[in-house]
This record gives structure tokens, sequence and C-alpha cells, in this order.
């Protein structure tokens, strides 16, 4: 089924529009950062960019990218009413809905992964000419790339889970617009409840931001926060997953 | 085509509640291996909540969908508009199918169907460019892709021109004849319903109003027309318990109403010496029969 899912989906127009303006606007903000650099207005590092390229991109365009592209594999499926078909052809709801949660897996790894190759060439391209200096040390490319990674590719899982939403929402109210701001402002309020004190989802967050601000991550006891920070995720992820199965699996379906 | 041993499908006491509102009520279907099956009422009866109970996408309130076996192989589309991918090609919207089922792509089969549908010259078109008519078709050929028991269709013929309507009529008629398809149609034209249905069921308000084959349906059972040289020496003689509908000069229009068979209305009125030269049961159209059994009434303005 996950199959059909990405030929279906990975060949929209929607796809595509989504992956060229995620580079689009690293591009333009990548020269704007480039442009700072060359008038003395800042100092961007490899690792700098890196940092402030995925901190633009993860906290606003991506987590939207994805809730949109989340709504719109399923909610076109009410449109078009071929949700019916697997379910006609002898598939269970739960591997339809199991189906839907992979390809919006997958849409978010791959606007991930693009963004990220497209960050680390710009990155090369302008930003290579200093030292990489991460508190007070000196760190190679290969291990400023690795951190960039492992940080971007956390903040991916997290923002994974709010496609989910996207999907619920549509379940529950078969509109995309719905489905979009729902999950969009649940992102942004699950942020600004970072910034509150005793936050509960503090390892959750903190695992992507202290890999790229602490050289020396022993000493602020990462494993412990990394692992706070996946039993964390393990829970909101089997939360909302069996709650969009349970809803799925229970609701009548109605086509537009 | 009908075989009236073999249930396919058959629905018991199905209601369906949307929280105070009752949309279907007790609802029995039979549908037996080789039926074009016609449920038929206005618009809002429940004939769709009906389909989309049997095809799973609503859960029963109350009641029971039973099929022959869980091997029946069932297919087909609601709504009215097929489900095709608009971004895609016909073909690879019937590829979509092998994906999902995890079968390998089967070209041949697809090729089988395009050309059953008569979509094979525009395989490689996007179904989104398609016209409704042949959207439909994509929609039928999709659902004749695994050689289906059992295909449902609700409103095929909605949003077609008339020749698409025919082609429509002339297709489900084939693949009945031929492949031996059993189908469940929902449908308010009943002209159309009249060309092609096997059996029907008319609903109205969500209550099941009644469930006949067609045949059974057009034959006014207590209603018999007799052709006699003695009309009025027949009307004289008729016995008490049967009516008087309608005469003229060399017929007689008449209704048992009790017990009577039409051999002992014969025997009484031959054994008065009235020469009667023959009797046939009076068949009604369907469309008359639709009013008197919805409205009460033969009249199609009641429902206006």
């Amino acid at each position: 089924m996950l199959r059909s899912e990405v030929n279906k989906y990975f060949h929209t127009r929607v796809f595509w529009s989504l992956i060229g303006i995620s580079v689009l606007l690293l591009v333009l903000y990548s020269f704007l950062l480039a442009g700072m650099n060359q008038v003395g207005l800042s100092n961007y590092s490899f690792l700098d960019y890196l940092v402030a390229a995925t901190n633009f991109y993860i906290n606003i365009t991506f987590p939207l990218m994805v809730c949109l592209f989340a709504a719109y594999s399923l909610g076109t499926e009410y449109q078009w009413r071929t949700l019916l078909l697997p379910l006609l052809e002898g598939r269970s709801r739960v591997s339809v809905i199991s189906s839907k949660i992979g390809l919006t897996a997958l849409a978010t790894a791959a606007l991930y992964i693009v963004f990220q190759c497209a960050a680390i060439l710009i990155a090369f391209w302008l930003f290579s000419s200093q030292e990489i200096i991460l508190e007070n040390r000196s760190i190679t490319y290969v291990e400023a790339v690795g951190r960039s990674l492992f940080s971007g590719g956390w903040s991916a899982m997290i923002i994974f889970l709010f496609g989910q939403i996207a999907l619920l929402l549509i379940i529950l109210y078969r509109s995309q617009t719905t489905a979009v701001v729902g999950s969009f402002m649940t992102f942004i309020v699950f942020i600004l409840l970072g910034n509150v004190h005793q936050n509960p989802f503090a390892p959750l967050l903190q695992v992507s931001s202290t890999m790229v601000q602490s050289a020396n991550l022993s000493r602020v006891n990462y494993m412990n926060t990394l692992a706070a920070g996946v039993i964390q995720w393990l829970i909101l992820f089997a939360l909302i997953d069996g709650l969009l199965i349970y809803v799925f699996r229970t609701r009548d379906i109605v086509l537009d | 085509m009908t075989n009236p041993d073999t249930l396919i499908l058959e629905t018991q006491h199905l209601s369906k509640s949307f929280g105070e509102i009752h949309a279907l009520k007790n609802v029995n279907m039979k549908v037996h291996l080789g039926d074009i099956y016609v449920l038929l009422g206005p618009n809002g009866a429940g004939k769709t909540t009906t389909m989309n109970l049997i095809t799973g996408l609503y859960k029963p309130s109350g009641g029971h969908i039973r099929f022959q076996n869980s091997q029946i192989n069932i297919s087909g589309f609601i709504g009215g508009h097929a489900p095709v991918y608009p971004h895609l090609s016909a073909v690879d919207n019937l590829k979509q199918a092998f994906l999902i089922s995890g079968n390998p792509v089967d070209q041949a089969q697809i090729n089988n169907v395009l050309d059953k549908v008569n979509l094979r010259a525009a395989s490689s078109r996007l179904a989104g460019e398609f016209s409704t008519g042949m959207q439909q078709r994509l929609g039928i050929a999709r659902a004749l892709l695994f050689n289906p028991d059992l295909i449902v269709l609700d409103e095929p013929t909605s949003g077609l021109d008339p020749e698409g309507i025919a082609e429509m009529r002339e297709l489900i008629l084939s693949m009945n004849i031929e492949e031996g398809i059993t189908w469940l149609i929902s449908s308010h034209i009943l002209g159309e319903v009249e060309k092609i249905a096997t059996r029907v069921c008319i609903i109205k308000d969500g209550t099941q109003r009644i469930e006949s084959s067609l045949e059974d349906m057009h034959k006014n059972k207590n209603v018999f027309m007799l052709k006699t040289s003695s009309t009025q020496m027949a009307i004289t003689h008729l016995p008490a318990d049967v009516e008087l509908l309608d005469s003229a000069e060399g017929y007689l229009m008449v209704q048992l109403t009790r017990s009577p068979s039409p051999s002992d209305l014969i025997k009484v009125l031959v054994e008065n010496g009235i020469p009667i030269h023959e009797v046939s049961p009076v068949k009604h159209r369907l469309e008359k029969l639709y009013f008197q059994i919805c409205y009460g009434t033969g009249d199609n303005n009641a429902a206006i």
C-alpha cells in the first residue's frame, strides 16, 4: 500500500512545489546571510550557517509544508472519493491509515533530506572560509555536518508528529484548511511551550538544540537528555497514532 | 441470468442513525447471483446510505450485512462520480489497484478492461481531463480489474448525457450477461431501471417500501383483463368478491379482491354461458407502481 501512496503523491505538483519552495526559500535566506557576512553585519561560520538555516526552516516553513502535505494526501482521497477503493479492494481501515502515516513520514524525510543537502552544499560554497568553533573548540566539517544532520533530523521527527495531527483533523473535519491551520497552530503552541519554565517537553526540545550548541556532549549529560527525549517522542507517537487509528477505524467515512 | 438459489448478499434489519436522525430503518435486501439489483427512491430516501453501509464506509447502527462468503470480490463506486486520481493517466489509475493489492501489475488485464469500457485509445490521457462519462467508464474498468462477483454503483448515470446513459446501460447489461457479474445499483431514473433491473428495492424516508423482482412488480397479480363478446352479461354475473375496475365493448378489467383465482372466475362466467376469449394479467409500468408505493397514487403530481 505504501508503494501505491508514494506512486500517487510523489508524482503530484503539490509535492514537487513544496520541495521547490523549500529550496528557493533556503537559497534566498542563504544569500541574505552571505550578504550580511560580506558587509560585516554578521560572522556566520559553516556550522553557524547550518544552524541558522535549519532554524529558519524548521520553525515555520518545514512544519507548515509537512502539515500541508499530510492534509493534502488524505483530504484529496475524500475529495476524489478514492478512499473507497482500497477498502473495497480488501484492505483494512488500519492498513489504509497506516499507509498515510507512512507516506507522511516519507514526505517529511524527503523534504528534510532535500533541504539539508541543499543547505550543506550552500554552506560549503558560501560559508567554508572560516574555522568552525563550537564553545571555544575547533571542530571538523564532518563533525559540523553530522551535528547539523542529527539536530535537524530530530526536529523532523518532532514535526512528523504534527503531520499526523493534520491527518487526524482531516478525518474529523474533512477540511484541508482546518487540518493545516489546526495542526500548524498546535505546532506553534508546542514551540512556545518550549520557553515556559519547567516545560514538560523540555528534553524533547533540548535534544536538537544541545547537539549544535554544546561542544562537550558528555559534560551536559546528553545521553540522558536523548533517552528522555526518545521516550517522550515514543509516548507522543503512540498517543497520536493510537488516536488516529481509533478514529479512522470507528468513524463513518463520508466522501465529498 | 439470475440464480435465485444463490444468495450473494443479504441485509437483515439494516439501520443507520445519525444522532437523532434515523436515515435507514430495517432494510432487508436479498441480492442473488446474476441479479441487476436496483435501489430505487427519491433523493434523500436512503439509497446512498445503504450503499455506504454495504461497502463498509459507514458502520451500521443496527442489523446485519451478510455476504455469501468471505471470498466475495466486491467493487464499484459511491456518490455518483467515479473515484479517479485526476493527476494520473487512465493506465496509471488502474495500476494503482495492483499496487494496493500487492500483486504484480498485469498490463494485459489492464488493456482487457480498457477495451471492455472502450477507453483503450485514451489510456495515456490524464483522468482529470476525461468527461464525466469517461470517468464513469474508467471507474467501471477499475471495478472489473479483479473479476469481481459484485459491483456496487451509486447513481452511475448521474451527470451523463443521453449517449452516456445508453452506453452505461449497455455496459452493465453486457457484463451481466457475458461475465455473469452481479450489479447492485442505486438510481432514481425509472425508465433506465425498467430497462435493466431484475430485482428492485424501493426505499422512501429511510424505510423499505417493497422488495421484489421486477417481473413480479410488473404483474399486478390480482388485476386481469378479460376479453368477451358478452360484456354486459359478464358484468351482471361477476361474483361478489370480484371488483369491476373498467369495461368497454369487448373487454372487462377486474380485480380479484379475495380468494377466487382467475380460473374460478372463468369457470363461473362460462357456466353462465358467457364466452371468454382471453384472460391476461394486467402489467403496470414501474413509474406508476413507484408513485403508488411511494405516494399512494399512480399520479406523479403527488411527488411535486
